[in-house]
């Protein structure tokens, strides 16, 4: 201090030295420029370490895959094969070098000359000609004498004539002799392309080693358009720069590689609809596009509100665009969580897009006093799961008191049965009634504990699925069923279908199961119920097997000795307490019940909890978490546990009416998915995907094959068919639809297929099982009819026309053939009334049914091989090996009758 | 009437058993010297269960032309067991196939024989004498199934049966018709009488493991020792199981 103040005062500013100053000042100024060069490039930039990893990794991968091709190259064979085409080409060129292709040129030179020569004087000859023919106009012109000229025309004209053959004659032996002369260079150039082809994948992999070499790091980014919208509902431009590290993304081969390196899961499929350069990356994944540090990129860094979307929580992004979509192939888990939603009918109390025609999901309740046992209704409010361990109906939590309450409402509330035409009379045959629901199809859908698959489990249905195992489908189907329960993506074709399997019959538990069905209901219930469900309850998806009232005795006989009856004492009094009834309607109103039943005084009512379409955007604040402090405070954790148990969030003053569904944590967390994707927020229009008419008709057919259980009996998509165990004989289980190359829209006209949908008649006398009567409305029939014949590839409507009348004769060899000197097919065939010979097991399906029921051109397809259509069918193949003296041992005209005769059978 | 079930688990069992030679090496035919035989009987043990009758519900001017009796197990007067397939298991070299042919007829609606044996990959010559409508109808794994309908202009259908395998053969126009085919390598296979006996003649000197195989009764099998010019007596017992 003293030095400075002494520098200062010695000397006036002016002759002051700041050097050490200016020095010492722009050193630091040096060192901070260089600190901030450093920190920029080498701190600043992660991805570039991304990058040179990435060019690393690849170029270790690359060159291994070099050393394999020329290791390939190296092989004896390929060396072999090189040699030779060396030797080839040598000889080629040896060829080129030889006297031949000299001799050739030399050819070739001399015709061009020829030709030249000869084509110059028809120039002149023509030009000749021009002038001549002036000199006749201009004879003309003056007046003089024509003769001259026009004889020299005539003469040239003549000439012309003569000269022209010779030089086309000359240019096609020039064309000729230049064609010699290039097939000499041809020959080299062929095996020199072959040489090259050989080695080409070696070529290819070295340039892309040198590309790897000279690529320099650089920020990858690309701008998209239009998908993202802004507070505004404006469409506007967004940047992702997530290329940027993940550099093997959009390409084939990083399948192996660490991340970030990956190649995207089913890339050909995703990327081939999305492409990146229209659809970006944070638009499905959300994150900070433009971000290049990695958890900003992810954005789990504070304050971004969309945060990378990980695992299988990324499918609800696909809903925006896919709305129309009930099941998407490449979105399992949020499919699934849509079909739990679908199933569970959480619409019920909820307003959720897309279910807003959704029928109730619970039984009808208005005559519900007719139907069950008190003591029985008592322990099923309280505890569901106590009669029904698989049971959809959630547990409400209500004491006894508020269980007598609600009881005691909806039996007072309970209308009186419709009136039965026969009613229920004691002395049906339980011996009867079990053999029939053993029988009859029952067990398609339902279990009754003590009645056993006889079968290995399901053998005759995986041996249909087996058997039609050349069809990819039921491998895919196999892999898409592996991924519903591993949550992993493996590779599938898109197309396959994506719910699980219909269940083994010992977990059946799409209708209820009956083991204990006596301690339920009443037999005058079950008698009219079995007798006629649609006749109770119009919308119910039991279908009537169209019992006779003995059969329905029997049944009702046979299914009251499942199971007790455990009286309550003193119920009955309890119930009839007014006061019970009016406070059990205020505690059915405040928890909803009618969400899933008919209840009489509520048909009005509206949902009682809160609307969820747009749950998956609440914010953290608008979400209830009580005293829950052992719960994250995240919006997945708080969903998570409330659908655990809503009872978590549950204090003092507020209550939890959400009933607890007994979810299991992996239910809980695939539903959550699902309730992820609920948002209002809609793309613009050029991005929603529609379903055509073929995919509308398919997914709608899907759903009411679902809806009824049609699964349960037969083999539908390589799927289902399970009733097939309870039956040891392979001829007595209900055909299979759909699988490998049978189809039934292919199979049967559409007209005939509504028809039978509608009102079924039995075609297969044998058959102990029953199609039932569905009473399908006029739009389901449609819809299954569209359907199958959508999987069969043919258009609806469908008539059969014949265009013609068919040649006599065709009809005559038909008749011949099908007779009992030739092909017998009466021997099995029902026709009409008449019916073959021998006991029903051995018959085979009415053949005077085929016009109306089958398309003709599936019947030329059966007969010619009907093994590769049904594998293991009783039809056994007549083809080949007709009969020679009919049109003279001809398939295609033989079957061709055969099929004329049947498309008109019974017209004479 | 024959079930699935009863098919299934008897393809099963035939698969089984035959699985292991079709894993095995080929079978080398050539001349054999001095070679031994190994006869003998196959007896039922315990009280064999009489025939069953059969009621023909179908054809009956062709197929009740006779009585018909279940061809399941067939016992003999002496408890001898008709039908049965008695074969060399592990043999890998011996005399050659003397025929590469074999013909099953069907006649009554029968299968005559009941079960034929065939050189695997040789011809079988399928018969109908009957002159109405059956169909060859096979239930295999190793070979592929087939279902051929054989009219009355159909008199001889010709199959082969590359692999060897025993394979179900039964007729869908007949419910009752059922029958087996049995393809094998090698010739060391015989089908016993009525009376229950076989014998398997030119058998090179060794030990081999024999198996003797009956539709209903399942396999046993037996380990043989035969020596050079001599005849080794097998004598068999199959119970039910
Ligand atoms: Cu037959």
């Amino acid at each position: 201090m003293r030095w400075w103040g002494r520098q200062r005062g010695t000397k006036i500013a002016e002759e002051q030295s700041l050097r050490i100053v200016f020095f010492v000042s722009s050193m630091m100024f040096v060192v901070v420029t260089g600190w901030a060069v450093w920190d920029e490039e080498a701190t600043r930039r992660p991805w570039k370490e991304y990058q040179a990893e990435f060019n690393r990794l690849e170029y270790e991968q690359v060159s291994q895959e070099l050393a394999a091709e020329r290791s390939k190259l190296d092989s004896p064979e390929a060396r072999a094969a090189r040699a030779k085409l060396q030797g080839d080409v040598q000889a080629a060129q040896a060829r080129l070098a030889g006297p031949e292709y000299a001799k050739a040129q030399k050819l070739l030179a001399a015709r061009q000359a020829e030709y030249a020569d000869v084509s110059m004087r028809g120039q002149f000859i023509k030009s000749e000609l021009d002038e001549a023919l002036y000199w006749v106009e201009h004879a003309i012109y003056e007046k003089k004498d024509t003769q001259g000229p026009k004889a020299r025309v005539v003469n040239l004209e003549k000439q012309l004539h003569e000269i022209m053959p010779k030089v086309e004659a000359l240019g096609a032996k020039e064309v000729q002799a230049q064609a010699e002369v290039k097939r000499f260079q041809a020959d080299v150039e062929k095996i020199q392309v072959k040489i090259g082809e050989l080695v080409a994948p070696v070529t290819a992999l070295e340039r892309r080693l040198a590309s790897i070499k000279g690529r320099s790091a650089e920020v990858k980014q690309v701008v998209v358009e239009g998908l993202a919208i802004n507070e505004f509902k404006e469409p506007i431009l967004t940047v992702d720069r997530c290329t940027t590290c993940h550099l093997g993304i959009d390409r084939a081969g990083f399948e192996q590689m660490k991340q970030p390196f990956r190649t995207h899961p089913h890339r050909e499929v995703l990327f081939g609809k999305h492409p990146i350069t229209r659809f970006g990356c944070v638009s499905c994944h959300q994150g900070q596009g433009p971000a290049l540090e990695v958890d900003s990129a992810h954005g789990e860094v504070k304050h971004w509100e969309r945060p990378l979307l990980r695992g299988s929580s990324v499918q609800v992004s696909c809903r925006p665009c896919h709305v129309e979509e009930k099941e998407l192939p490449l979105a399992p888990v949020y499919s699934q969580g849509r079909q739990m939603v679908e199933e569970l009918g959480c619409f019920g109390c909820h307003n959720l897009p897309g279910f807003e025609k959704a029928q109730k999901v619970g039984p009808d309740l208005t005559r519900i006093a007719s139907k069950v046992d008190p003591s029985w209704l008592f322990r099923w409010i309280k505890d569901p799961r106590g009669y029904l361990p698989k049971t959809k109906m959630p547990n409400f939590g209500l004491s006894d008191e508020d269980t007598l309450n609600v009881e005691s409402y909806l039996l007072s509330a309970s209308q009186p049965m419709p009136e039965l035409r026969g009613a229920f009379k004691a002395g049906g045959s339980v011996e009867r009634g079990r053999e029939i629901v053993n029988k009859i199809g029952c067990l398609g859908c339902h279990r009754i504990a003590g009645i056993e698959p006889k079968g290995q489990p399901s053998e005759a249905a995986s041996a249909v699925s087996a058997r039609n195992s050349g069809a990819n489908a039921s491998e895919s189907e196999k892999r898409t069923a592996a991924v519903m329960v591993n949550g992993e993506q493996a590779s599938q074709p898109v197309r396959a279908r994506l719910t699980a399997p219909p269940p083994a019959p010992e977990n059946q538990d799409f209708a209820p199961d009956l083991s204990k069905i006596a301690s339920k209901v009443n037999a005058d219930w079950l008698f009219s119920w079995v007798k006629n469900p649609k006749h109770f309850r119009p919308t119910t998806r039991m279908p009537s097997l169209r019992l006779s009232d003995d059969e329905a005795r029997a049944v009702t006989a046979f299914l009251m000795t499942l199971g007790q009856r455990r009286p309550i004492a003193g119920l009955d009094q309890e119930l009839k307490k007014t006061e019970r009834i009016a406070a059990g309607e205020r505690l059915i109103r405040k928890r909803g019940c009618f969400g899933c039943h008919d209840i009489k005084g509520f048909e009005t009512a509206e949902k009682i909890a809160p609307d969820l379409s747009n749950y998956g955007h609440k914010r953290l604040l608008e979400l209830f978490f009580g005293e829950a402090v052992q719960v994250k405070q995240t919006w997945e954790d708080f969903t998570f546990w409330k659908l655990k148990n809503p009872q978590i969030y549950a204090t003092e003053r507020v209550e939890q009416l959400m009933p607890n569904f007994g979810f299991t944590d992996e239910q809980a967390k695939t539903l959550r998915v699902f309730l992820k994707s609920m948002s209002t927020q809609r793309p613009q229009a050029q991005f929603e995907r529609k379903l055509s008419d073929e995919e509308l008709a398919i997914q709608n057919g899907r759903g009411l094959v679902k809806r009824y259980n049609c699964n349960g009996c037969h083999v539908i998509e390589g799927q289902g068919g399970a009733i097939a165990a309870f039956y040891p004989d392979k001829t007595k289980i209900p055909p299979p639809l759909e699988v490998g190359g049978l189809h039934e829209g292919e199979k049967v006209q559409a007209t005939w297929l509504y028809q039978f949908l509608g009102r079924p008649t039995p075609l297969r006398p044998w058959l102990e099982v029953r199609m039932p009567t569905f009473g399908l409305g006029i739009e389901d029939a449609t819809t299954l009819t569209k359907y199958f014949a959508a999987m069969g590839k043919q258009r609806v409507p469908y008539e059969y026309v014949s265009l013609h009348e068919p040649l006599a004769e065709n009809l005559r060899a038909g008749r011949l053939l099908m007779s009992k000197d030739y092909f017998d097919c009466f021997s099995c065939h029902q026709q009409g009334d008449k019916k073959p010979e021998g006991p029903p097991e051995g018959w085979a399906p009415d053949l005077s049914l085929a016009k109306r029921r089958l398309r003709p051109v599936w019947i030329a397809k059966w007969l010619k091989d009907p093994q590769k259509i049904e594998p293991g069918t009783k039809m056994p193949s007549y083809y080949p090996g007709g009969p020679d003296d009919v049109f003279g041992g001809k398939e295609d005209r033989q079957i061709r009758a055969i099929t004329d005769y049947l498309m008109h059978l019974g017209e004479r | 009437m024959v079930t699935t079930r009863e098919i299934a688990t008897a393809v099963v069992t035939a698969s089984l058993i035959f699985g292991a030679a079709a894993l095995a090496q080929a079978y080398d035919g050539g001349e054999v010297k001095d070679g031994g035989t190994i006869s003998g009987t196959v007896k039922f043990a315990g009280a064999p269960p009489a025939r069953k009758t059969i009621e023909v519900t179908k054809d009956k001017e062709v197929c009740a032309k006779e009585k018909h009796l279940s061809f399941d197990l067939v016992v003999g007067p002496d408890k001898g067991i008709e039908n049965a397939v008695v074969r060399l298991v592990d043999v890998k070299k011996g005399k050659k196939w003397a025929s590469t042919k074999a013909e099953l007829d069907q006649k009554g609606c029968v299968y005559r024989p009941h079960v034929t044996v065939v050189p695997a990959g040789g011809e079988l010559n399928i018969l109908n004498s009957d002159g109405i409508l059956h169909n060859i109808h096979t239930y295999s794994k190793a070979n592929p199934s087939i279902n051929k309908a054989q009219p009355k202009f159909k008199k001889v259908l010709t199959e082969k049966f590359s692999k060897p395998e025993v394979i179900k053969v039964a007729c869908d126009a007949h419910a009752w018709m059922g029958g087996w085919i049995v393809a094998s390598e090698h010739p060391y296979i015989a089908v016993t009488d009525a009376k229950g006996a076989f014998s398997l003649k030119d058998v090179p000197a060794g030990t081999y493991k024999v198996e003797i195989w009956q539709e209903t009764l399942g396999k046993s099998e037996k380990t043989v020792t035969v020596k050079a010019k001599e005849e080794t007596k097998l004598n068999v017992e199959l119970a039910k199981k």
